[in-house]
């Protein structure tokens, strides 16, 4: 009887050493490259430092790292909640006095004759304070030439 | 004969009323009316003051006779022409006293008086002027008016306050009235004791306080009229305005009065 071969769905065909596999290259993001440019140029800065102890090193990148995350932060939060932001409607504006005073219950007094008639009074009152004109302008003495002389 | 006495009293109440008669008819017109007859007046005068300031310019360059009599000419019509408006403005200056209320009767009544007298100078001197036969006799009529002018002068700023005076105080009278009403409506309502007066009685004793602070800015105005007539009986004009800054300040306070009113009618109008 012939084996038969049964086949295995989940094995990866094994690749022999030093062979090259023809595929699509791996695709870095440009984010990633700023990342690892800057990684190295870090990296190449702190080799410098030789008088920092390596564990310092580590703490030190560990602080610039997340100093820049919060620089980043504290530029694109406002900026984005600025974009999402909905533009605001012009509100009228309202007399707050008048807003109160609305939304008071009126008093048993507000429909009273007299209470109506004095309203009346203040009202015409405050006309004819804001016409008055204090100084009759118009009355001011003539200006008239009274050296009359035929002298030299 | 019987009825000489009853005639003689007549014609002295007939007498003590002529000015009065003579200005109720004036009194009819309307102010618009009489300061247009002022106005019109003005412009007059202005166009003979113009001609005469000529006329005497070349009578002093050429001296000639014609020189003199054009300037004679011209110095006549000049002369009658200021006479003209200082009536017509003088009867513009009553017209608006009279039409003024919240002025004290002797006031008015004096004000009257001074200055029917004035108008009844200047038509007595305007009639007098064609006959003056010389410039000498012109210049001398002139200068007559000038120094009755500037001797009556202080009465002419004395009813220009008066009148202000008069305006701010009728208004005054009845904000204290409006006042008076409101007060009482509030003590009704504590009365009744469904409503908390205790704020709107406060409010109408600062409003109180306002009415009181306008009265006296307006006495303080009323004291500076004494420094009005300066030396030589001139009129200090700066004082004048001094005197209708005061007045202002005294409207002021009554403008503040008025808003606290506003405020207190509406807080009656509405629950606490």
């Amino acid at each position: 009887m012939e084996e038969l071969e049964i086949p295995q769905p989940n094995k990866t065909p094994e690749i022999p050493q030093n062979q090259v596999v023809a595929g699509s290259p791996r695709k870095t993001s440009p984010l990633m490259e700023i990342l690892a440019g800057v990684k190295e140029r870090f990296s190449s800065i702190f080799s410098r430092l030789t008088f920092i102890s390596p564990g310092a090193k580590k703490a030190l990148s560990i602080a610039v790292a997340v100093l820049a995350v919060l620089a980043l932060i504290a530029i694109f939060v406002p900026l984005i909640k600025k974009l999402l932001q909905k533009p605001v409607e012009e509100t009228q504006e309202v007399d707050t006095a008048q807003l109160t005073l609305t939304t008071k219950k009126l008093s048993r007094y507000a429909t009273e004759s007299a209470v109506l008639k004095v309203e009346t009074d203040v009202q015409n009152l405050d006309s004819e304070l804001n016409a008055l004109e204090v100084k009759e302008s118009k009355l001011n003495p003539p200006p008239l030439n009274w050296d009359v002389n035929f002298e030299e | 004969m019987r009825f000489l006495p009853k005639m003689l009293l007549a014609s002295f109440f007939i007498g003590l009323f002529l000015p009065g008669v003579v200005f109720s008819q004036d009194e009819e017109l309307t102010y618009e009316r009489v300061y247009q007859d002022y106005t019109y007046n003005f412009d007059i005068y202005r166009k003979a003051n113009s001609e005469y300031e000529s006329f005497r310019l070349q009578f002093l360059q050429y001296k000639t006779l014609t020189s003199q009599e054009n300037a004679k000419e011209a110095t006549v019509k000049m002369l009658l022409a200021r006479d003209e408006v200082v009536k017509t403005y003088l009867t513009a200056l009553r017209t608006k006293l009279s039409g003024t209320d919240g002025i004290m009767d002797d006031k008015r009544n004096s004000l009257y008086s001074q200055i029917d007298a004035e108008v009844l100078w200047f038509a007595d001197h305007k009639d007098k002027i064609p006959s003056a036969g010389t410039l000498d006799d012109l210049v001398k009529d002139s200068d007559e008016a000038a120094q009755y002018y500037l001797e009556k002068e202080f009465l002419t700023y004395d009813t220009l306050v008066t009148i202000s005076t008069g305006k701010i105080a009728f208004l005054r009278e009845k904000q204290e009235n409006t006042l008076s009403e409101i007060k009482a409506k509030v003590a009704e309502i504590r009365t009744n004791g469904d409503k908390d007066t205790t704020t709107l009685e406060r409010w109408t004793l600062d409003t109180e306080a306002r009415i009181t602070r306008s009265r006296e800015k307006e006495l303080e105005a009323l004291e500076l009229l004494r420094d009005l007539k300066g030396k030589q009986g001139k009129v200090n004009t700066s004082i004048y305005d001094q005197i209708i800054f005061k007045l202002s300040e005294s409207l002021q306070y009554l403008k503040e009065a008025n808003g606290y009113l506003k405020e207190i009618v509406n807080g009656i109008k509405f629950e606490d």
